[in-house]
């Protein structure tokens, strides 16, 4: 109970100190200092609040633009030839000179024809007799995937003989032009004993449109331009990796993940599986580097024509199944875009090298019973520095001080040619680890 | 300020309208800092802690019941800002030895009207841990049960403290009053406290050659 007293003390203070507004005039220092304190608020929100979703978009992506852009490249090189026609269509002289390119070509296929029977001096012969002879592999892919283009071949072989129709429908022309190599392969296909004799085989066509300057230039100059698109998509063995971050750790991790030979659709893809031990030092509060060794099994199987070898088939099997297995050594950087003391996301880049611990290719024919050969497995051990490019979002959950959980979406592509079969094979998949800090106690 | 402008700038708050954040700050600045003043030693402790309840303010402005009243939420939010103030600075608090206060008689508060300036100076020599003991008990209105939660302090030294606030308040009341007697007294207006010296306090400053 307050005394009488005590009562008047707290009376004084209360009623004397009720009505403070007129005693502390408004200072807009005071205002500025608050002003700031706000900022510093409104800034700090927007990036925790954003940069979750941003950087799950961009793992998203990373996924979703690896898949959806490498796509088979047969319907971009057929949009190439469309373009290829339009504009020679367009322009007389630059028809001309390419139906002399296409003289020069008949001269070297006349003289690649004298050496048939040497497998090596083909392989020397002139770029135009490699580019149609490209042609002709382009060809049996388009066979092989597309029913439409197939459709389009009665109508391609007539213009060809019939010679006459120079530069005709645009629309049509892309597939026409590929249908034209098909077709004079395909009618010799019988004879079509080696390469030599189809580079031969397609000396009448280069003939024929040579003949018709309009549609030769269209012809000619799409005929290099199929064999380059095409040998870019050589086939190579390889495999795939991914990186990890904290102070420095160690990274135990573990996927399945999906390859494919220039696009992981169209049937060229294959499942592999994939063991690793990563080492990472976060080199400051965002930047981690982060290597290690990842071994990895990479089947998979793809058309011949992904194939590039310097062994040239009597008949060329109808696909090849690899089996190889790669020891991936990564060199990546990863960039924390998010992280508290449980959760962190992160996104990464970084350059593999591949060491080929074994290759091994079947071959399989369209006739089962062909004697052809089987199989070939690479004798010795081949190196690759650098030769893949990483890209990977990193999501990762700590369980303790000293062990965290990982999941990584995760993207290899190929920069060089890898393997004896020279295919580019890329990686895609999900891969998951258990990470343990090694500066437990200084972790965040 | 009506209602209907109150409203209106606590809408634009809402929003994290900076304009209508400023004329909210305006508005209640005088009030806020009179509340943070109370609870703290100087005008720049304040200020900064009226900020943090302004942020506060800003922050959560959209969790704010219209219906009830705006002042005095904002000066729960001051007042509860002040209490957090108190317990990040607790090392700062010290325990003072109170003996001398203990001995101011009573009877010396009739009737009182101290200016504000004067009384907030007060208030604010007070130690941290008597001042927010006062504050909340005197001028709240708060019980011990309730500050001690508050505090989490156990009431026993709620009580004590607000004991030994109060002592230490009506001492410098005291000596105010002294103080101005004095200058009273020198101007030669005033004659009375001259019998107020008794015969010990002569001999004792006699004894001891003026030390007292």
């Amino acid at each position: 109970m307050k005394t009488e007293e005590e009562k008047k003390l707290d009376d004084i203070f209360s009623k004397g100190l009720q009505h403070p507004n007129d005693h502390s005039p408004y200072m807009e220092d005071d205002w500025n200092a608050m002003e700031a304190m706000l900022d510093k608020h409104k800034k700090r929100p927007a990036i925790i609040y954003w940069l979750p979703v941003l950087a799950g978009v961009a793992a998203l992506l990373l996924v979703v633009v690896g898949w959806w852009l490498l796509r088979p490249a047969v319907p971009q090189h057929a949009q190439q030839v469309a373009n290829h026609i339009k504009k020679q269509r367009n322009n007389a002289d630059t028809a001309e000179r390419i139906a002399k390119r296409i003289d020069t070509s008949e001269r070297s296929i006349a003289k690649q024809n004298n050496i048939k029977n040497n497998t090596r001096d083909i392989n020397k012969s002139s770029n135009v007799s490699q580019q149609l002879f490209a042609v002709k592999r382009g060809t049996h892919q388009k066979q092989a995937n597309s029913n439409n283009y197939a459709a389009v071949a009665p109508q391609v072989t007539k213009q060809m003989t019939g010679n006459k129709q120079a530069a005709t429908t645009p629309a049509v022309k892309s597939p026409d032009t590929v249908m034209l190599a098909q077709n004079v392969n395909k009618k010799n296909q019988a004879n079509a004993g080696g390469v030599a004799v189809n580079a031969a085989v397609d000396i009448p066509r280069a003939n024929d449109v040579a003949a018709n300057p309009a549609t030769n230039g269209v012809a000619a100059n799409t005929a290099p331009k199929l064999g380059t698109d095409v040998a870019s998509n050589k086939i190579k063995p390889k495999r795939a990796v991914m990186a990890y971050r904290p102070q420095f750790a160690l990274s135990v991790l573990g996927s399945t993940d999906i390859n494919g030979v220039g696009s992981f659709q169209g049937g060229a893809q294959g499942k592999g599986n994939t063991v690793g031990l990563l080492f990472s030092a976060g080199v400051s509060k965002r930047f981690t580097i982060s290597t290690g060794a990842v071994y990895s099994s990479k089947p998979y199987l793809t058309g011949f024509d992904n194939y590039h070898s310097a062994f040239q088939f009597a008949t060329d099997p109808l696909s090849v199944k690899a089996d190889c297995r790669v020891l991936d050594i990564p060199l990546n950087v990863d960039y924390s875009l998010f992280g508290n003391y449980k959760n962190k996301l992160s996104v990464g880049t970084g350059l593999s090298s591949y060491i080929m611990l074994h290759e091994n290719y079947q071959f399989n024919y369209a006739d089962p019973y062909y004697a052809g050969p089987s199989s070939y497995t690479v004798p010795h051990t081949n190196k690759y520095f650098l030769g893949v490019l990483n890209l990977q979002a990193t999501y990762q959950r700590q369980l303790n001080s000293k062990f965290s959980l990982s999941a990584q979406p995760f993207l290899k592509l190929p920069l060089t040619n890898i393997g004896a079969g020279q295919a580019k094979l890329q990686t895609t998949g999900l891969a998951l680890g258990v990470t343990w800090n090694l500066n437990s106690s200084s972790n965040p | 300020m009506i209602e209907e402008d109150l409203h209106h700038l606590i809408s634009g708050c809402v929003k994290q309208d900076r304009k209508a954040q400023k004329m909210l700050y305006k508005a209640f600045y005088g009030f806020s800092m009179g509340i943070c003043l109370r609870y703290t030693g100087n005008r720049d402790e304040a200020a900064e802690v009226m900020n943090q309840g302004f942020f506060k303010v800003f922050t959560r402005i959209d969790s704010f019941d219209r219906e009830k009243p705006f002042k005095a939420w904002l000066g729960k939010i001051m007042v509860n800002t002040s209490i957090d103030f108190y317990r990040a600075n607790l090392k700062m608090a010290y325990t003072d030895d109170l003996e001398k206060a203990e001995h101011v008689s009573d009877g010396i508060l009739a009737d009182r009207n101290l200016r504000y300036d004067d009384l907030l100076a007060m208030v604010q020599k007070l130690p941290n841990a008597y001042r927010t003991v006062f504050n909340l008990f005197a001028i709240e209105g708060y019980s011990h049960e309730e500050i001690a939660d508050m505090l989490h302090i156990n009431t026993g030294t709620s009580k004590s403290n607000l004991h030994k606030a109060r002592q230490k308040l009506k001492q410098m009341i005291y000596d105010a009053d002294e103080q101005s007697n004095n200058r009273n007294y020198n101007s030669g207006m005033d004659y009375n406290h001259i019998v107020a010296f008794n015969g010990m306090d002569i001999k004792t400053i006699f004894f001891n050659n003026g030390r007292g």
